[in-house]
């Protein structure tokens, strides 16, 4: 299972001339789309937020920075891109309109047939921070240290959100309700 | 019996190993990168011809001064025009413009009907989060936008703290205005977004904050200062708890317009650091 994870992202030379979009895009926009889908529901929005971030990283001149620090660059950005549109959403659903029943329940319902989907599920309702450290830990095998500088937050604090995060996933599993 | 961690590692395989990206997306980076390309070398053309007409203005403007002939001519149509269409400002984010144009119903901040504009939605979240909601010296995030006219703008009391997402958008004069607030920490559920108050006005949601105290304010339009306070509790032991309440308020004549502002003020110094705001009306 880790081979099969890890050849999705494997490091390439395009990360060493990340001048190049067309490199960079073949090396990393398909694990960042896939790490996306982790938090969102729907693919076309899991693309749009990870094209989102080629361009602000792009704009920005990051490239200019560090290359080597472009994967972290856009992993941030994608990660950043992810919340703000969970946020947005939570806000349009709960603060600025009526709950859409028919939305919500597409939503939902677009797990219930994956045998997979309760624990994504789990996943999904846990704080931000916390699924966001198990996404990049057990999707890109990131180190705690490439996590926390991924995230802006220590390594203790990485730490500290994957412990809550599995415990709170485990008694979830353990007890749905 | 499967750990949770093997089912996790599971879950994420069968879920990823499903996504595949299409196949014109490189096509729709560059695309996108080239509209903000666009964009960009337009707003450089537009500041380019808008400093041209400013120092246009002001050689017409000395020339007018200095010479009595001009004055009596051309020159002081050209100069009373180019005065009340340029209003210097103090904030180099903030321009002055007419208020023609701009619904007040919809703008939490700034007041519509008043002069003042933001072309920068992070200072403008700046101004609301430490004038309106009583941060001291918040920590700004960038602005993530969320279509060409709208974004968010995270403000936090301090650098740990839970994030303030302030709603931004772009009226109908291009400046722009803050339409409404939201933190996860502070879920009101009644009233709603664009509620028609009446006192006694019930409040209730979910909280969870410091002793789990939330502090309650009504403001109207053109006074900074509530016209009704409150508070409620939630839960202050780190999960969410309902709360309700009740507002009791006297609305002066004539305002239609009003913002309800729930925040958590620090435990330390009393400063705002989290705050949920809606638009509401009379």
């Amino acid at each position: 299972m880790m081979a099969c994870i890890a050849a999705d992202h494997a490091p390439t030379p395009a990360s060493g001339v990340a001048s190049d979009l067309e490199a960079l895009y073949h090396s990393e926009y398909r694990s960042l789309v896939r790490l996306a889908s982790l938090l969102l529901d729907d693919v076309g929005t899991c693309e749009d937020v990870v094209q989102d971030a080629f361009v602000q990283v792009w704009q920005r001149n990051l490239r200019l920075r560090d290359p080597a620090r472009l994967p972290a660059y856009l992993r941030s950005a994608v990660l950043n891109g992810a919340r703000s549109h969970l946020r947005h959403r939570l806000v349009r659903r709960r603060h600025l309109q009526p709950a859409p029943a028919a939305t919500v329940a597409a939503e939902t319902s677009a797990l219930a047939g994956d045998p997979t989907g309760e624990v994504l599920r789990a996943l999904r309702s846990l704080p931000a921070r916390q699924r966001e450290v198990l996404a990049l830990r057990y999707y890109l095998d990131l180190s705690e240290v490439d996590i926390a500088a991924t995230l802006g937050i220590s390594t203790g604090a990485v730490k500290t959100h994957a412990h809550r995060g599995l415990a709170t996933l485990a008694a979830r599993l353990e007890d749905p309700r | 019996m499967t750990s949770a961690e093997d089912r996790l590692r599971a879950a994420i395989t069968h879920r990823t190993s499903a996504v595949e990206p299409s196949p014109d997306a490189l096509h729709e980076i560059e695309e996108r990168l080239m509209d903000a390309q666009r964009s960009t070398n337009r707003n450089r053309l537009l500041l380019a011809v808008a400093a041209t007409a400013a120092a246009v203005a002001i050689v017409v403007g000395v020339l007018a001064l200095t010479d009595e002939d001009t004055v009596d001519t051309a020159g002081t149509t050209t100069t009373e025009a180019t005065t009340s269409s340029s209003t210097s400002t103090t904030e180099a984010t903030t321009t002055t413009l007419p208020s023609a144009g701009v619904d007040a119903s919809v703008p939490v901040f700034p007041d519509a009907t008043s002069s003042r504009r933001f072309d920068d939605p992070v200072a403008l979240a700046q101004a609301f989060a430490t004038e309106v909601l009583g941060f001291v010296d918040p920590v700004m995030g960038e602005l993530a936008q969320g279509d060409s006219r709208s974004g968010e703008v995270e403000v936090r009391g301090f650098a740990e703290g839970r994030p303030t997402v302030v709603l931004v958008r772009q009226l109908e004069d291009d400046t722009w205005f803050v339409i409404g607030a939201v933190v996860e920490s502070i879920r009101l559920d009644v009233p709603e977004q664009g509620a028609t108050l009446t006192s006694p006005q019930a409040l209730s949601g979910a909280a969870m904050a410091f002793e789990g105290h939330v502090a309650v304010r009504l403001y109207v339009d053109g006074d900074p200062e509530p016209i009704a306070e409150t508070f409620v509790t939630g839960r202050g032991d780190g999960v969410m708890g309902d709360f309700a309440g009740e507002l009791v308020f006297d609305v002066p004549d004539g305002v239609a317009h009003g913002v309800l502002v729930l925040f958590e003020p620090s435990a330390k110094d009393g400063s705002t650091i989290a705050a949920t705001v809606i638009r509401v009306h009379f």
